[in-house]
C-alpha cells in the first residue's frame, strides 16, 4: 500500500494546520482536512484516503462514534484509523482501540516524528506501506 | 455483681439491654441486617426498612434469598444479588464488599458489606449485612474524573500548538534558526516541556488519589527497569555532569510490578538525585534482595535533607527550605511515594546534611518465585 492521501479530522484550527504541515513535510502526503466527525465520514467516502487521523473530542460527532461508524460501513471499514487526540487517559485509549483503530497517538505530538509514527503504526497493523519518499 | 442480683431483676436488666441495643441500632444511619446460620433474617434495623420500603413484620424469618425476590423488580442485576444472598450465611470467610443498584423511589447505588458474626464459643451465629447508600460518593467520583479529563484535555490542546510550532521551527522547517533566535526558542521549548510534564504529573497523582491508577502487574526485572531509567536520564545527568552507577548482584528475583510505573519511580528518584548532586559527582543505584522483596536504593552526595524536613519530603510541591530552586514539577517524589504504595511496597529516605541522601524503596517479589 502506498500512502498518498491522509484524511485528518480535527476541530482545532491551529492543530489542524500544524499536523497538516508536519504530514505534508514528512511524507509528501496529500492531506485532506475535516473539522468534525460528520465531515470526516463524508470525506472518507468521497476522497478515499489511505489512512485517517482522528481527534476524539469534536463537535457534532465525536471521534469514537465516527470511528465506530467508519468501521460499520463496508465502504470505509477497510481504511486504517489512528487516533490523534488529547484524550490521554487509559480508558479513553482502550475505547479508541476497541472501536477498531490501529493506533492511538496522544497530544502533544512531535510534528517532526508524526509521519514516522503513522508509518510505524501502519506497519505494525500489517498494512505494509511502501516507501513514499 | 450478677451473682447477687435477684433473677427477675436480671431478666429485666437483660431486656433493658436488648431494648437499648435495638434503639442504638435503629439510630444507626446505615441499614443493617443479621441473617442466622440458616440464612433466615433474624434482625433488621429501622434504616433498612426505610431503604427498601418494607416493614419489619414482612421480613420476619424470611430467607435472605426471598428478600432478593421481594426486591427483584428494583434490582438492576437481580439474579446476581439473589445468588449471592442465597449463599451468604454459608460463607465463613471474613468481610466481603459488593455493590449493586436498587431502584425504589429513586436510583440508589448501594454498597453491601457482609461479615460473619461469631458466638463467644467460636460457633457461627450468622452474618451481618450492612448497606450503605454511596450514590452521592459515586456521583462526586464521576465528576472528579470528568473534571480531570477535561482539564487535562483543555490544557493539552493549546500546549500541542505551542510545542509543535516550536519543534517545527527548531527542526528547521522554516529555514535555519541560529544564534539568539535559537536560544530564545529553545527556552520557550524547554518551558513547554516542563508544563507538559507538570500536566502529566498532576494527572497521574489525581488518578492515584482517586484510586484509579490501574497497574498492569506482572513478573518483571527491577534491574532492567533501573537500566532503562538510567538511559532515560542520561542526557539530563550529562547536563549536570553527573554519572549514574549501578551496583547489583548477578541474580535477583523478579518483582511483581507494572513496568512503566516502576520505570517512573526509578526515573523520578534518579532525576531528583542527579539534580541535587554536585557537578562531577556520581549517583549510585544499589539493588539487593530481601525477604519477599527486592530493594533499590538511590544514593547521592548532595546537600542532604535537614531532619525536621524529612517527614514532608514525599509531599506535593515540597522544596527544601534554603535550597536553591532546581526546577522540576515538585511532584516527582510524591508520585514515586504513591506508586510504591500502589505496588504494596515501602519507600523511605535516609539523609544527613552535608553527606547526601539515600532514597530506598522495596517492591514485593513476583508470587511464583515467593512460592518456590
Amino acid at each position: 500500500m502506498n500512502v498518498k492521501k491522509v484524511l485528518l479530522a480535527e476541530d482545532e484550527e491551529d492543530i489542524r494546520r500544524l499536523a497538516q504541515l508536519s504530514l505534508a513535510r514528512g511524507g509528501h502526503w496529500e492531506v485532506v482536512v475535516a473539522g468534525d466527525g460528520e465531515e470526516c465520514l463524508n470525506l472518507a467516502k468521497s476522497s478515499r484516503p489511505d489512512v485517517i487521523l482522528l481527534d476524539a473530542k469534536m463537535p457534532r460527532l465525536d471521534g469514537f462514534e465516527a470511528c465506530r461508524r467508519l468501521k460499520a460501513d463496508p465502504a470505509t471499514a477497510g481504511i486504517p484509523v489512528i487516533f490523534l487526540t488529547a484524550s490521554a487517559q487509559e480508558y479513553e485509549i482502550h475505547q479508541g482501540l476497541d472501536m477498531g483503530a490501529i493506533g492511538y497517538l496522544t497530544k502533544p505530538f512531535d510534528p517532526l516524528q508524526l509521519h514516522a509514527q503513522v508509518l510505524e503504526l501502519l506497519r505494525r497493523a500489517g498494512v505494509e506501506p511502501e516507501s513514499t519518499e | 455483681m450478677a451473682a447477687h442480683t435477684p433473677k427477675g431483676a436480671r431478666a429485666a436488666s437483660l431486656a433493658g439491654e436488648a431494648e437499648a441495643l435495638r434503639a442504638v441500632l435503629d439510630a444507626t444511619p446505615e441499614a443493617l441486617l443479621v441473617a442466622d446460620a440458616d440464612n433466615r433474617i433474624a434482625f433488621v434495623n429501622r434504616r433498612l426498612t426505610e431503604l427498601f420500603g418494607l416493614s419489619r413484620e414482612s421480613l420476619h424469618e424470611k430467607g435472605l434469598g426471598e428478600l432478593a425476590e421481594i426486591l427483584a423488580e428494583g434490582l438492576e442485576d437481580a439474579e446476581a444479588v439473589q445468588m449471592r444472598w442465597t449463599a451468604t450465611a454459608r460463607l465463613r470467610d471474613s468481610v466481603q464488599v459488593n455493590e449493586f443498584i436498587y431502584r425504589g423511589n429513586q436510583r440508589l447505588h448501594l454498597q453491601e458489606i457482609t461479615a460473619p458474626v461469631w458466638r463467644s464459643d467460636g460457633s457461627l451465629l450468622g452474618r451481618l449485612l450492612i448497606f450503605r447508600d454511596i450514590t452521592r460518593e459515586k456521583e462526586i467520583d464521576r465528576m472528579k474524573t470528568e473534571f480531570i479529563s477535561i482539564a487535562s484535555h483543555e490544557l493539552r490542546t493549546p500546549m500541542t500548538s505551542i510545542k509543535g510550532s516550536l519543534d517545527l521551527l527548531l527542526g528547521g522547517f522554516a529555514g535555519e534558526i541560529v544564534g539568539e533566535t535559537r536560544e530564545l526558542l529553545e527556552i520557550a521549548q524547554s518551558g513547554c516541556e516542563r508544563l507538559i510534564r507538570l500536566i502529566n504529573d498532576i494527572l497521574d497523582l489525581s488518578k492515584i488519589e482517586a484510586g484509579r491508577m490501574q497497574l498492569r502487574l506482572q513478573p518483571m526485572s527491577l534491574f532492567d527497569s533501573v537500566q532503562r531509567s538510567a538511559r532515560t536520564i542520561k542526557a539530563y545527568a550529562d547536563g549536570f555532569q553527573v554519572k549514574v552507577e549501578i551496583d547489583a548482584p548477578e541474580r535477583l528475583p523478579l518483582v511483581w510490578g507494572d513496568r512503566d510505573r516502576i520505570d517512573q519511580i526509578v526515573t523520578n528518584l534518579l532525576g531528583n538525585a542527579v539534580k541535587f548532586s554536585p557537578s562531577g559527582g556520581t549517583v549510585r543505584v544499589e539493588l539487593r534482595e530481601g525477604r519477599g522483596i527486592v530493594e533499590c536504593a538511590v544514593v547521592d552526595r548532595g546537600p542532604g535533607i535537614p531532619r525536621d524536613q524529612l517527614p514532608r519530603i514525599f509531599g506535593k510541591f515540597q522544596q527544601i527550605e534554603g535550597a536553591p530552586k532546581k526546577g522540576g514539577t515538585g511532584l516527582g517524589l510524591a508520585i514515586a511515594h504513591a506508586l510504591v504504595q500502589e505496588h504494596k511496597g515501602k519507600i523511605w529516605v535516609e539523609s544527613q546534611v552535608g553527606q547526601g541522601s539515600r532514597f530506598v524503596f522495596q517492591i514485593p517479589q513476583a508470587p511464583a518465585q515467593r512460592a518456590s
